[in-house]
């Protein structure tokens, strides 16, 4: 038995990977806090959120865009009738603003952000910047969601190998 | 009037910071080798000397990988 497993074994409470999952993607690390492995969680989590700071930092919150919205921050519909494109025609539009597909890996705290975004845009305060500081704003956010993706597939996997050790022993 | 919207402030516009945008990949491949190795290593104590090995790595192969594309680009 290698050191990781048995620090592993020796702190890992057994939880259902699906609520493992769930909680990583609430709150980046809350998988990990989940499973009795604090430090781990914190670490990840933490170092996740200060990257999504610093992408809204470098290119400001309009890096962080919800579909279907104009410049302005104004519902697009669909020309001729009052339905929203989104809802009317999800994957197109959804494919104009592709990058929010992985920054929304963060969890609700892109939902947040983005929200937030939105108001400042209708409000006029938040312009959207151009160049290559907001396409590094952008993908900084956007990395920090894959990451995330990848804390909750190693916690999930984490939590599924606890609960097949716990069947196991019984 | 509209110069001074883009001026900056605060995580609303861009800090002025257009000709050191290359050294941003720093903080970002830091932040990455820290996930990373906060996933494989056993004890937190491993975590700093890991992390920065680990990012010392990814910045050398793009670095290598820059050099290569630039030569290539010179050859061809």
């Amino acid at each position: 038995m290698d050191e990781q497993t048995i620090e592993s074994t020796r702190v890992q409470k057994p939880g259902s990977p699906m609520v493992v999952a769930i909680a990583g993607w609430i709150l980046p690390g809350m998988g990990y806090v989940v499973l009795g492995q604090t430090w781990r969680g914190v670490v990840a989590g933490t170092t996740i959120l200060l990257l999504i700071l610093m992408g809204i930092f470098i290119g400001g919150i309009r890096v962080i865009e919800l579909p279907g919205f104009d410049n302005a921050g104004k519902r697009v519909v669909v020309p001729g009738t009052d339905q929203w494109v989104l809802t009317a025609r999800p994957v197109p539009t959804l494919m104009e603003e592709i990058w929010f597909m992985p920054q929304l890996l963060n969890g609700p705290v892109t939902l947040l952000a983005g929200r937030q975004s939105l108001a400042l845009t209708r409000s006029g305060s938040a312009m959207k910047m151009h160049g290559r500081l907001d396409d590094i704003g952008i993908l900084y956010v956007a990395i920090a969601g894959v990451l995330n993706l990848i804390i909750i597939i190693d916690s999930a996997h984490r939590a599924s190998k606890a609960s097949l050790s716990e069947t196991e022993q019984n | 009037m509209f110069l001074a919207q883009y001026a900056f402030r605060p995580f609303l516009n861009s800090p002025p910071i257009w000709d050191y945008w290359l050294l941003l990949i720093i903080p970002l491949c830091l932040g990455v080798a820290i996930v990373y190795k906060s996933m494989k290593v056993a004890s937190p104590r491993q975590l700093p000397l890991e992390a920065i090995s680990t990012m010392a790595y990814i910045l050398g192969a793009m670095a290598a990988i820059a050099a290569a594309v630039t030569l290539l680009n010179a050859i061809i």
